[in-house]
């Protein structure tokens, strides 16, 4: 379970970089050229996916309860 | 351009600075007792609303109002790397937090000096970790107090130099006051105000600018247009790509060994508050730092021609256009103008409270030959606050006109050195004391070398990355090594 977090940890920051778009500006959604809006996808989904992972609760949380 | 105020909003603006002192003696009033653990980190007892919000106010300064949305100015889209080294703070967390949090409770840490004592046994390290520890926040301390006198610069219709002191001075002087009266109590309560009032601001700040200065679809149509800012839309080359991944790690990491922030995590009443509270924190870079962005690329759509420290005034620029379109308008920017006062003291109060913690338990008890009462160190620690305050004004005075990023750049340099000491040495016992120490110095050196001769960035990457990297070697490498030969 921890190794697939920490893979998609690293797809989304990977896909958060813009490194894979270059070139012309021939799309601007919201106001964000492609590239930008990809980056800002890619942050969201950082963001759910650390909401997500803690939702868990932590060792030794249940006894302090 | 200056932004202006009139006597009925300098009115709210005093209430609401009144307020906080207000809070300060509430907080002292409610103090159980006279002890360490009281005063700088209010029992313990922090439930996840008032955590949320002290984190989130004392994560998100002035440097993000000021500072990003100047950067955003001179870069464009690029800046929004900004929302990933914030999103990635949160995911660091995820790395020592827990474990953290646990031993904190069982062993009734204070300072983060306390977990190098007890997981390292060795005096100087913890010493010395505590000093870097001192710096970094004091160079943090000093950019807040250069960002309430840019404040007051705007504020004031006198002279910028003379406004600037005496915003410094004043505003520094109210933190002061209610950080001695009530401690983290006064500190994490006045931060809720602050963060509840910051998130507002920034709400009303990005409605405001998109009904009067267009859409940000029209604002980056603007800059493509121009082929003098034409880059600020573009996407980033190989070094800023370089400059992206190297700031959320530096950044990432070092944001969370943020002293103040390791205390908010000994604060917690329960690791569900705890849990909760970076719940909700991994979501806020896109209201803060998001927004912050979006308030560069608007700024650098409608007004050309700004560099340097001129730069990081492009709020400011933006919030006086809107103030004289309406009174609407002008009292939302009232508002706003509140929120920029909140982040830059709710930052400021904990990274006094955190220095002034760290230098009176970590450096004062130490050198004491003879054993003082959790009392009276509590009573030195108020009188180190007031003469550190002296001290960071004096430099702040000093040091007007330097823009905001460079500062920040720095700190986490020397910060993300403890990286081993915290999050590998929490889960691997295999960590050699020796080693670590070696390797935090090493990595300290060779940091500060580059910075010192001009490369503070070599090849995209931050000097404290290449620091940590040969720090990470002979700290795990040495470790490692060691254990091989004792076996």
């Amino acid at each position: 379970m921890k190794s697939m977090i920490v893979l998609l940890y690293l797809i989304f920051f990977a896909f958060s970089i813009p490194w894979f778009i270059q070139g012309e500006i021939d799309l601007i959604i919201f106001g964000f050229p492609l590239w930008a809006f990809c980056a800002l996808c890619g942050s969201v989904l950082i963001s759910v996916l650390t909401a997500a992972v803690l939702s868990r609760p932590w060792p030794g949380e249940q006894e302090e309860q | 351009m200056s932004f202006q105020l009139d006597s009925g909003a300098h009115l709210v603006i005093a209430l609401y600075l009144g307020a906080l002192v207000v809070v300060g003696l509430w907080a002292r009033r409610s103090q159980k007792e006279r002890s360490l653990k009281d005063f700088y980190l209010a029992g313990k007892g922090f439930g996840p609303l008032v955590l949320v919000l002290t984190l989130y106010a004392t994560q998100y300064s002035g440097n993000t109002l000021f500072g990003f949305s100047g950067k955003a100015y001179r870069t464009g889209f690029s800046w929004l790397m900004s929302v990933h080294f914030m999103t990635a703070i949160i995911v660091a967390y995820l790395l020592f937090a827990p474990a953290l949090y646990k031993l904190s409770k069982r062993h009734a840490f204070i300072t983060p000096a306390d977990f190098l004592d007890h997981r390292y046994r060795s005096k100087s390290f913890s010493f010395l970790a505590s000093l870097i520890m001192i710096i970094c926040l004091s160079n943090y301390l000093i950019a807040q107090l250069m960002a309430m006198g840019k404040v007051a610069e705007d504020l004031l219709q006198i002279d910028p130099a003379t406004a600037y002191a005496m915003g410094v001075a004043t505003f520094a002087l109210i933190v002061v006051i209610y950080e001695t009266l009530g401690g983290m109590r006064a500190v994490a309560w006045t931060d809720a105000i602050q963060g509840f009032v910051l998130m507002t601001g920034f709400l009303i700040l990005i409605c405001v600018i998109f009904v009067e200065f267009g859409s940000l679809s029209e604002g980056t149509l603007q800059l493509l247009q121009d082929p003098a800012s034409r880059h600020k839309v573009e996407a980033p080359g190989g070094s800023t790509l370089a400059s992206w991944v190297s700031y959320i790690l530096l950044v990432g990491l070092g944001g969370a060994l943020y002293p103040q922030a390791i205390q908010r995590i000994y604060s917690a009443e329960s690791g569900l508050s705890l849990r909760r509270s970076f719940q909700i924190m991994a979501f806020l870079p896109l209201l803060t730092a998001l927004i912050a962005v979006m308030v560069g690329v608007v700024g650098a759509a409608h007004f050309s021609g700004l560099s340097g420290a001129e730069s990081d005034r492009i709020l400011i620029m933006i919030m006086t256009v809107i103030q004289e379109n309406s009174t609407l308008g002008y009292w939302l920017m009232v508002v706003l103008f509140a929120a920029i006062l909140a982040a830059v003291m709710s930052t400021a109060d904990s990274a006094l409270l955190s220095i002034s913690s760290m230098i009176t338990k970590d450096i004062y008890a130490r050198v004491q030959t003879r054993h003082t009462s959790d009392a009276r160190l509590t009573y030195i620690g108020k009188w180190i606050s007031w003469l550190l305050m002296l001290i960071m004004v004096m430099l702040a005075l000093q040091l007007r006109g330097t823009t905001l990023v460079k500062m920040l750049d720095r700190k986490f340099d020397l910060l993300v050195q403890l990286v081993p000491a915290f999050m590998i040495g929490i889960h691997w016992r295999g960590l050699k004391t020796r080693a670590v120490f070696a390797g935090f110095l090493a990595g300290l050196l060779l940091s500060l070398t580059l910075a010192i001769c001009g490369y503070g960035k070599l090849w995209g990457f931050h000097a404290g990355l290449y620091g940590l990297a040969l720090n990470l070697l002979i700290s795990v490498g040495g470790s490692w090594s060691s254990s091989k030969i004792e076996r």
